[in-house]
């Protein structure tokens, strides 16, 4: 009887141990990857991984939550921009790369490069997946998608050569074990770019009309022109670049919005326009999309971020315009709205959609002390309203001369806020027609070739600019390019690309506050105080040669250090370590 | 607060039990003296009716008169001394001379798959015995255990009611989340021993070295808890037992905060405060709020236990009930836990040759909680970041903020206390991530509970002299509920909510483990004692849970109290749901072989094989192999000591050492070996405006990598138990040496790839340390006392990470530079930020150029603290003289810094701690020099050190002769003062909690909640 139980009881251990295939468990909710990129419908799918993709990793970071690394990337480094915020403690990081202080782990530029190789990924995957060897036939919709992505991956490249000349040009998925190397050079980065626009140039659609909206936020014959006539500038190929974008100039699929317009450049309510060669789309309505990944592709911090810094006002907005709370991390310099207002007039649109001044935050703005309704100007009540104007907790605004940006700050009343909780709705624009026409005129310039004037005097005229070029000069188009695209990107690449770096070379040396003479009981009324010795010295702190943009090292950003670090087949840019 | 359900059950029960005890009281009465070897009386001498806690102490005289059945059994034990028994029959005088027990010897240990006598351990393995884990306060196993044994660190991560401990066993041995060492309760692996009771447990064996883990291979890389729930024993009469606990818990420390003076100076000083704006602001000298008050309020907790047990020569049954209630010292009743459990144990031998038995234990829990540990603004870290200038309520309206006040005119709700007033916001500080700690609290309506069954049945088969064949099932049945509602209400830009939001979750899981295994001892001739053990182990465990919730603007049909369920949305309400089950299942062999020589020699070897499923390894790697072996030498068996040095000054020494490897598996999951796409998981939409989602599929996040393996660990350990002067003094000592190998690195592959990361067997980390306990009893007349020490040093370091990347990257901060790290030749998480050097004439700090390059940048910053301590110690003194006993622990930790992130850098005006205000200019840089650079500098590290008595605790037995008027066997009265005493140069509310938190933010306090402090008063009654 023992002898049995002894049996039956090994008998079940065997048994029981026996059962090894229980362990293969599926995996829910994936599928395996040798089984997808096969069809139309995986082309489509993969090819939204790379809008989605790209659209995030260039809307927000790793690291960042308060602005984009391409913004960032882009931006940061104008002579036209403070980064402000608190003080000399806020938004370090960002000032260091500012004042060109930064050394090669500076988290920007790396976020960026991150950013620009992420959305290359996602691109080789729908370019190197769907081959003929291995997929048979490429139907036509696949080779849509192949052409969409190709442009992206050469807008990646074009982006990766203007800021570090020599990016390693990835054409297939690596693994972990690749070790890619350096491009050629600058010039071999953007003849790469050109040819590859010209590859999928065939496979493209475009964009129907200039009222086309779903053209305007997907990849376009239109969109690559534009790309492959950027590229080429660098290159310094104007006749090539002529030719690119004269393409999308005359295809009349883009129009310059009209100049009532020009304040939703860049809002809620000036998505896809007729001016948006291409554009990231995005809705941020609860009721359509839910979900963290929406909050991330929108400026899920930017409403703060650049927003005015209410807490250093006495009293506070009655306003339904613009957010009552900010961080002011962004102002212009007293030098770019003076050259503004001295260019296109004080009362131009673009003045108006671009910058607001000191006095019309004071007077045109209602604040609480307001009576209601409320009449916008100038009166004796207002002058005097020791509840308003600059003050509040620290009596000054850090980094700031007087003007307030207007361009990119949340407007309530354009629909910019708050659909899904502390993001901002909008678009992120990649290109827009008024740099296309400004390219355009600038190779014309670059050539001798009068027929760029006109296009030029386009986006004057559409500006309400009092400046209205009579003839095609570098240096009207240069002008029209700064103030036009002021933080669209554009400035600090187009300045090295020109060699005109004097501003860059004493960027940062002096950073001044704004007072208010009222407040500070230097005079009878409220009025802008630009007291020299409060400013912010950092010439004095950091010393003329740890400041400020040098020659022959800051053409290019440096890779990041951990990109260095990681992989080691590549060459470090001239200048850095 | 509801009444106590099973207070009510006791008393209903209590007459009746005195009623039975009228009827069967036919017993004999049995009376005698007690002396020592040396005819002296020794009074306190425990005299219990076996099997029951029955019993008496004797008199000054050494006298005891006990009624007692006629065929029970009377056992006499006394500290120091070997225990008697004695059968009643039909004695009526029954004298005993005890004999000093020169060393417990014969106490049997838990080991993995069987038990062993203490004496032939060849493993480092610490037991701590019930009796250690009497009375105390902590309602959760795993917070009994703190101090208790060397080399096991208790972190009470939280004071918060409810909220577990983690165990570490040997530091830490890998950059997981998860260093925990397996659970394992009467044999059934569990995912914590919070839910059990210490007064369930009869003892916890803590298996620290690889040889005794490695039985448990795979899962035992950080060591193995063997809890041992209580069992009847044989005895004619059973036993009923209650205890009783009351706390009155209050907050143990005063924060040291700025008052309303040093506050208004420090921020003039800083600038964001003058006069002109103290006053536009509505400040009221003289107001000076201390938020401490204000937050913490004095909390009743309870405790009750009614136990039964008893059993005969067939069997046995222990059942217990037990009920806590705590109430967090946050004020209001958001921070509850209550927690109603059943342990029922039993045991019966159905035939000479099988032995059948079931652990049970059933559990219905319910728990709230306020947020804490955020440096995103939670309640507890506005209880640190809030101002003292402005109280928390508002008087009037015109107290509200311009937000405020907007939200009211447009209807939107500003959270108001239960007597209808708002609660306020600073003008000077409410633009904060937390607010105020009352809109934090009352901002979220949670709530979770569940019920949990956890058990083993098994059967035990004999068929032979020495073999016995072990069939058993483990299993736990878990179901919870959690619930949660928020609405829409303004209180800053951080603070506020725009949507209802309402979620419900149902969870329910299973987990099973079916195990076979046989131990066969024997011994050949005299010398030879040969034991093999062998056997195996199936596990599977599945969850099931569903999620519901919905956000908007309008949801519900109603909002009132009686509307926030799901069930009532509106059909329109957009809904979320969630449910994906999910499976995990591993296969075990293993086998033990043992061989003793002459009661002197003793060599083990163990072996594991593991295979767990494919969620966490290829099929081609699935399988792990554990070996170990293990030597003991019994020095004070050798005839050459035996003969050279008397037994009453070395009773007692053995020389152990061990060698064996242990895996880890809670680093694995999810397929990181495999390549995959998650389908429709992005989308984008082609239309602007119109937000037509179109569908994208893309390769899942990591970079997949087919060739990983299983994370190991070797381990060597030396060790030597001794006992000196008849087991007075003993001593354990062991040193260890722990290498982890193949730790699971996430890195990042070159940044072209386009991945953020893949997993690789990329790192090495080693553990050392020494430890030591000891312990020596006495008695001096009638006065017994007894001290346990132990201490433990740790070494950890990351010796090895993989080339491709230069660190392991933990937490980051807000506000601040400081981050945690794993870099090779430095401890696991340490604090990496810039060293201060000095200050310079303006008050500013300077920072050491640590690499020497002359310039002092980014790349200076070096390791400036860790959070893991590298020594842990306690100690424990009982004292007990006639009827009064004494108990006074205490426990400690030091070598370990703690990161206060209560302020911000960019918010100055919520930098409230007082240390860098009072020392401004001294020890730290002036007020208005502090930058962004000195927050992320070792200013802001603090000696984590600390030493906490964590217990003095004075009971009370009343005299027998008493207490058998009333036919109360045992009654004891106490009182214990929990957590009074802190010695810490910490600066926060608690050194403890806030040296918890997950690995890699060890030692960042961010808002902890702090364990109280209680008065405790219980009785312990036994019939």
């Amino acid at each position: 009887m023992k002898k049995y139980f002894l049996l039956l009881c090994i008998s079940v251990l065997l048994f029981t141990g026996c059962n090894q295939d229980d362990l293969n468990i599926d995996q829910r909710g994936v599928l395996p990857a040798d089984s997808f990129y096969k069809t139309d419908a995986d082309a489509e799918a993969a090819l939204v991984g790379v809008y989605f993709d790209s659209h995030k990793n260039f809307a927000k970071s790793d690291a960042e939550y308060n602005f984009g690394p391409i913004f960032g990337l882009t931006n940061f480094q104008s002579d036209d921009m403070y980064l402000a915020g608190s003080g000399v403690g806020d938004c370090v990081t960002q000032r260091e790369y500012q004042q060109f202080r930064y050394a090669n782990d500076n988290a920007l530029p790396r976020d960026a490069y991150t950013a620009f190789y992420r959305s290359i990924h996602k691109t080789n995957l729908v370019i190197t997946n769907f081959t003929a060897e291995k997929v048979g036939t490429i139907t036509p919709v696949m080779k849509r998608c192949i052409a969409e992505a190709r442009v992206m991956r050469a807008y990646d490249h074009m982006m990766l050569g203007i800021y570090w000349g020599t990016p390693p040009i990835v054409e297939e998925v690596l693994t972990a074990v690749s070790r890619p190397v350096n491009a050629a050079s600058q010039e071999a980065v953007m003849d790469w770019v050109a040819k590859e626009i010209d590859l999928a140039l065939p496979d493209l659609t475009e964009r129907k009309g200039s009222t086309d909206k779903a053209g305007a936020v997907k990849i376009t014959k239109g969109f690559a022109y534009a790309v492959k006539g950027k590229a080429l500038m660098w290159k310094k190929d104007y006749n090539g670049a002529k030719t690119a974008l004269k393409a999308v100039i005359t295809s009349g699929n883009y129009d310059l919005v009209p100049t009532a317009d020009m304040g939703k450049i860049g809002h809620a309510d000036g998505k896809a326009t007729s001016e948006s060669v291409f554009e990231f789309n995005v809705t941020a309505d609860p009721a359509l999309v839910t979900g963290g990944n929406v909050q991330l592709r929108v400026g899920w911090n930017d409403h703060m971020t650049f927003n005015w810094r209410f807490e250093n006002f006495n009293g506070s907005f009655a306003d339904t315009k613009i957010n009552a709370n900010g961080w002011g991390w962004l102002n212009p310099t007293g030098k770019f709205a003076e050259d503004l207002i001295a260019n296109d007039g004080i009362g131009s649109a673009r003045r108006k959609a671009w910058i607001k001044t000191y006095d019309e935050i004071l007077y045109d703005h209602q604040w609480a002390s307001d009576a209601t309704p409320f009449v916008a100007g100038k009166t004796a009540f207002k002058e005097t309203d020791p509840k308003r104007g600059v003050g509040g907790a620290a009596g000054y605004i850090y980094g700031n001369e007087g003007y307030f940006c207007w361009k990119i700050i949340v407007h309530k009343d354009q629909g910019d806020l708050n659909k899904i909780n502390n993001a901002w709705d909008r678009n992120l624009s990649l290109m827009r027609y008024a740099e296309v026409l400004l390219l355009y005129a600038e190779a014309s310039a670059q050539t001798n070739d009068a027929d760029g004037l006109q296009y030029l005097q386009a986006v004057q005229n559409r500006a309400g600019s009092a400046h209205v070029s009579t003839a095609l000069t570098l240096a009207d188009v240069q002008n029209e390019k700064r103030f036009e695209l002021w933080l669209e990107g554009s400035r600090t690449a187009d300045l090295i690309r020109w060699g005109k770096t004097e501003t860059l070379e004493k960027q940062g040396y002096y950073v001044a506050n704004l007072r208010d003479e009222l407040k500070e009981g230097k005079g009878p009324v409220h009025k802008a105080l630009i007291d020299k010795s409060a400013a912010t010295y950092y010439l004095d702190t950091y010393g003329a040669d740890k400041i400020g943009f040098k020659k022959g090292k800051h053409e290019f950003l440096p890779f990041p250090k951990q990109v260095m670090d990681l992989n080691s087949a590549l060459v470090q840019n001239p200048g850095w370590d | 607060m509801k009444k106590n359900k099973l207070v009510r059950v006791a008393f209903m029960i209590l007459p009746m039990l005195l009623l039975s005890f009228w009827t069967y009281a036919q017993t004999v009465q049995v009376k005698g003296v007690v002396n020592d070897e040396g005819g002296s009386p020794m009074p306190g001498v425990n005299v219990v009716i076996k099997g029951t806690t029955n019993g008496l102490i004797t008199d000054m005289d050494g006298q005891y008169q006990i009624s007692a059945d006629s065929k029970s059994t009377l056992s006499f034990s006394f500290i120091g001394y070997k225990t008697q028994e004695i059968l009643v029959s039909n004695q009526k005088q029954i004298n005993i001379k005890l004999i000093p027990d020169n060393f417990q010897m014969d106490e049997v240990v838990v080991i993995g798959y069987g038990t062993q006598k203490k004496s032939d351990v060849s493993g480092a393995v610490s037991s701590v015995r019930g009796e250690s884990l009497k009375n105390l306060a902590v309602t959760d196993a795993a917070k009994a255990l703190q101090g208790k044994a060397a080399g096991v660190q208790v972190l009470s991560n939280s004071g918060a009611p409810g909220k577990g401990a983690d165990i570490r066993v040997r530091g830490m041995s890998s950059n997981s989340a998860n260093n925990g060492p397996l659970l394992i309760v009467d044999g059934l692996k569990v995912d914590n021993i919070q839910y059990l009771d210490p007064e369930m447990i009869e003892s916890m064996e803590i298996l620290k070295d690889a040889a005794s883990a490695a039985i448990y291979g795979a899962q035992a890389g950080n060591g193995v808890i063997l809890v041992t729930t209580k069992s009847g024993a044989k005895a004619k009469d059973g036993n009923v037992f209650y205890n009783a606990q009351f706390g009155l818990s209050t907050l143990s420390r005063k924060l040291d905060v700025l008052n309303a003076e040093q506050y208004i100076a420090y921020g003039k000083e800083q600038g964001f405060l003058t006069d002109e704006r103290l006053k536009n602001s509505g400040y009221v000298p003289g107001t000076d709020v201390n938020w401490a008050d204000e937050v913490f309020e004095p909390t009743w907790n309870s405790r009750h236990t009614l136990g039964f047990q008893g059993g005969n020569d067939k069997g046995s049954y222990f059942a217990a009930v037990n009920n806590v209630m705590e109430d967090g010292i946050f004020a209001g009743d958001k921070d509850v836990y209550k927690r109603l459990s059943l342990q029922a144990n039993g045991e019966y031998k159905i035939k000479s040759w099988l032995t059948v038995g079931t652990n049970n234990s059933i559990e219905r829990w319910e728990s709230k909680g306020v947020s804490q540990q955020s440096d995103n603004g939670s309640a507890l870290l506005a209880a640190i970041t809030s101002d003292p200038l402005f109280g928390p309520i508002a008087e009037n309206e015109s107290q509200l903020t311009q937000r405020q006040k907007d939200a009211i005119a447009k209807g939107v709700a500003v959270i108001k206390n239960e007597k209808g007033q708002y609660y306020r916001l600073s003008p000077i500080s409410g633009e904060t991530q937390s607010a105020n700690p009352f809109i934090r609290r009352d901002a979220v309506d949670a709530s979770s509970g569940g019920i949990n069954v956890r058990g083993l049945s098994y059967l035990n088969f004999n068929p032979i002299k020495g073999l016995v064949y072990t069939s058993r099932f483990g299993y736990r049945i878990a179901q919870s509920n959690a619930h949660q509602y928020e609405f829409p209400y303004e209180a800053n830009e951080f603070v506020r909510r725009t949507t209802y939001s309402i979620s419900a979750n149902a969870n329910t899981s299973y987990y099973y483990q079916f195990e076979n295994f046989a131990n066969y001892n024997t011994t050949i001739g005299s010398k030879h004692d040969i034991g093999v053990m062998a056997g195996m182990s199936w596990e599977t465990n599945h969850s099931d849970n569903v999620s519901v919730s919905s956000d908007g603007a309008d949801i519900l049909k109603g909002y009132a109290p009686n509307y926030r369920y799901i069930d009532y949305l509106k059909s329109d309400a957009k809904v979320t749901v969630g449910n994906a089950p999910n499976d995990s299942k591993n296969l075990s062999y293993f086998g033990r072989l043992t061989y003793n020589y002459d009661k002197r020699y003793m060599i083990q070897a163990n072996f594991r094989a593991d295979a767990f499923d494919s969620s966490k390894l290829s099929e081609a790697a699935r399988w792990g192999y554990f070996p170990s072996v293990s030597a003991l030498w019994t020095l004070s068996n050798e005839s050459f000591i035996r003969d050279n040095i008397s037994e009453s000054i070395l009773t007692h020494a053995k020389l152990r050492g061990s060698w064996g490897r242990n895996g880890n598996i809670s680093v694995l999951s999810g397929y990181p070996y495999r390549g995959v796409i998650n389908s429709n998981s992005d989308f984008y939409q082609y239309t602007p405006y119109a937000g037509t989602l179109t569908y994208g599929s893309v390769p899942g996040g990591n970079l997949p990598n087919p060739d990983l393996v299983w994370e190991e660990s070797d381990q060597i350990d030396i060790g030597l138990d001794a006992s000196f002067f008849k087991g007075r003094l003993s001593l354990v000592l062991d040193w260890y040496n722990k290498q982890t190998k193949g730790l699971l690195v996430n890195v990042k592959p070159v940044i072209e790839t386009g991945v953020g990361n893949t997993t690789i067997n990329g790192g090495d980390v080693k553990n050392t340390g020494f430890e030591i306990e000891l312990g020596w009893k006495d008695k001096i007349g009638g006065l017994t006392y007894s001290v346990n020490a132990n201490l433990a040093t740790l070494k950890n370091e990351l010796t090895y990470l993989d080339p491709s990347t230069d660190y392991i990257s933990g937490a980051t901060l807000q506000g601040s530079g400081i981050t945690t790290r794993c870099a090779e030749g430095e401890p696991l998480w340490y604090f990496r930020g810039y060293k201060f050097k000095e200050l310079d004439a303006e008050g500013k700090a300077t920072y050491e150029d640590v690499n020497g390059d002359g310039v002092w940048n980014s790349n200076d910053m070096t390791n400036i603290g860790q959070g893991l301590p590298n020594l842990t110690y306690g100690i424990t003194i009982n004292l007990a003289y006639k009827g009064f006993d004494f108990l006074a622990f205490g426990t400690g930790v030091s070598g370990n810094e703690i990161l206060p992130q209560g302020y911000r850098t960019d918010r100055p005006y919520c930098n409230n701690y007082a240390w860098f205000y009072e020392n401004a200019g001294t020890k730290f840089p002036k007020v208005a020099k502090w930058n962004n650079d000195a927050f992320s500098s070792d200013l802001t590290i603090f000696d984590g050190s600390y030493f906490k008595i964590k217990q003095i605790q004075l009971g009370y037995t009343l005299p027998s002769v008493i207490t058998k008027k009333i036919h109360i066997s045992n009654l004891r009265v106490f009182t214990s003062l929990d957590n009074f005493f802190t010695f810490t140069k910490y600066i926060g509310l608690d050194p403890e909690a806030a040296s918890a938190n997950n690995s890699s933010s060890l030692g960042i306090d961010m808002g902890t909640y702090p364990t109280a402090r209680q008065t405790v008063l219980g009785v312990n009654l036994s019939f």
